[in-house]
């Protein structure tokens, strides 16, 4: 609308003089500049709204997930491992467990919800 | 003995017509400069690698058109001046019966730049083949694109005052933007005249950023501020990835309307990548598509350099003030640096506001090397392909701007 309206002013008919052409390249270059940053910046506030909504979500999905994770598959992994020393053992699997949890969260944050550990077995 | 006399009279009428009618009687002193001219881009081309894909084409087109008698291209026909004198109505855009009974092959393809085709079609495939994630990560990248887009207005500003209208100046100002496709978009419309030399100076300089760049940047910073490390981008959703082109088309379009056609088809090649369910469409935006309209464009923008429209004064300024405009854009991208590099206590690292005149990817590679040249462990690409893309977004809108306040 801005636009339309300075685009409609005649003030770029005249050009020959000195002062003419330091008004009209002054007036350009201010105008034209902050058009400029204005949409720039009207896309930088959209962008980082955009990340607030769509890339926020991820950010207060990511804690919970690695700890709910390791704590609610801990026992069903402690029942399915077969093991000689059951105490070391369970504490080994929540390790395991929360650094799964962790990298499967790191690479993809929405599919992590759903393993659990069977078996350990040393290697 | 009168037989044979009359053959061999008729033999030297033949040869002579064949000789008038022939390049070498009818080939004037500026074509054969211009024939120079474009063989020394060749050689640019060829041997030095100067952007070839653009620059072969279009010191091929140049040397086409230049041929005397060839018949494959008219300038004239475009030009505003002979279109009136031949009376058609003010603001036509070519001479339409004239192209059509006694046009050549540039004639009819030169008609996908007259009338606006080419430029938007290469966006398209550009779009297809841009990652606007690292811009998505960082949004503060916007500033340092918008930042860049000064060289376009200083350039104006002092082309103005070199005698040209404000309509030329426009036209070469957009040199700034160094972008190639946006600035025969912009000069077809406002100065279809100056756009031989317009595209070879955008070209030429898009290719001579390595060299043109690295002294201002020193220039306008400190090793300190060089040596600077960037924290990493943050990962990008693709939810994020697949709005932002819908939502900056629906943005850009609402405030600068005749910036739609260069950024609807930049965002178009970009919503048909990000989507990922149009992957046939994507390969033939970017590859191509892309190709064929890369020929065409080149050829052509070359054949507008005929030695009436490409010998004279107004070249030589205009190859004077790309330059400066380049320098300009660079500066402006650098300053706006320093000062977010202030703002932030630290973290920004000047060097990639260089990266905001478009030029993709060379000038995120130009800041890069000198990034890693103070510094080994500085990873500037991916924080410069930020405002480089920003660059490529900024520059579609200062182009939209002069055709809305200047045509």
């Amino acid at each position: 609308m801005l636009l339309r309206i300075a685009a409609s002013v005649p003030w770029m008919q005249n050009y020959s003089t000195v002062s003419e052409k330091f008004f009209i390249g002054v007036t350009m270059t201010l105008l034209g500049l902050s058009i400029v940053f204005l949409v720039l910046v009207l896309i930088s506030f959209m962008v980082s709204a955009l990340g607030r909504l769509a890339g926020g979500r991820r950010k207060q999905e990511t804690p919970p997930v690695a700890e709910p994770v390791a704590s609610v598959h801990q026992p069903a992994a402690v029942t399915a491992a077969p093991s000689e020393e059951p105490e070391t053992d369970a504490t080994l699997i929540a390790v395991l467990a929360a650094a799964i949890a962790a990298f499967t969260a790191e690479s993809a944050p929405r599919s992590s919800a759903g393993f659990t550990i069977r078996r350990v077995r040393r290697v | 003995m009168e037989t044979l006399l009359t053959i061999i009279n008729a033999f030297g009428d033949t040869i002579a017509n064949l000789w008038r009618s022939s390049g070498f009687a009818n080939m004037a002193l500026d074509s054969l400069g211009m024939i120079l001219i474009s063989l020394v881009l060749l050689y640019l081309a060829i041997v030095k690698k100067f952007e070839p894909l653009l620059l072969l084409p279009i010191a091929f087109g140049m040397m086409l058109s230049n041929l005397p008698m060839g018949g494959i291209f008219h300038m004239e026909y475009f030009d505003p001046d002979y279109i009136a004198s031949l009376g058609y109505d003010k603001g036509t855009l070519f001479a339409i019966n004239e192209v059509f009974s006694h046009g050549g092959l540039l004639d009819y393809l030169y008609l996908g730049i007259k009338l606006g085709i080419y430029p938007p079609l290469i966006f398209l495939g550009i779009g297809a083949m841009t990652d606007f994630g690292p811009l998505i990560a960082n949004p503060k990248s916007l500033f340092l694109g918008a930042a860049a887009q000064l060289g376009i207005f200083l350039a104006f500003f002092l082309a103005l005052f070199l005698g040209f209208t404000p309509a030329q100046a426009g036209a070469i100002g957009i040199i700034g933007g160094a972008d190639g496709p946006t600035a025969i978009f912009v000069a077809k419309s406002l100065a279809p005249e100056l756009l031989g030399a317009i595209a070879v100076a955008a070209y030429s300089y898009m290719a001579l950023v390595p060299v043109i760049q690295p002294p201002i940047m020193r220039l306008l910073t400190t090793r300190r501020e060089r040596q600077t490390v960037m924290a990493q981008l943050r990962p990008v959703s693709r939810t994020e990835r697949i709005i932002f082109p819908i939502a900056v088309t629906l943005l850009v379009a609402l405030i600068i309307p005749d910036a739609l056609t260069l950024v609807g088809m930049l965002m178009l090649g970009n919503l048909l990548k990000e989507s990922g369910v149009a992957e046939r469409l994507v390969k033939t935006a970017a590859n191509e598509l892309m190709n064929i309209v890369t020929i065409f464009l080149g050829i052509t923008v070359g054949a507008t350099a005929t030695a009436e429209y490409f010998l004279n004064t107004s070249t030589l300024l205009i190859l004077a003030l790309g330059v400066l405009a380049f320098i300009f854009g660079t500066a402006g991208g650098v300053l706006i640096g320093k000062l977010m590099y202030v703002l932030t206590k630290g973290k920004v690292n000047p060097l990639i506001g260089s990266a905001g005149v478009s030029a993709v990817p060379m000038a995120a590679r130009v800041s890069q090397k000198l990034g890693q040249q103070e510094n080994p462990a500085n990873f500037l690409l991916m924080h410069a392909m930020g405002p480089n893309v920003a660059g490529v977004i900024g520059s579609a809108v200062a182009a939209g701007i002069l055709l809305m306040l200047l045509k």
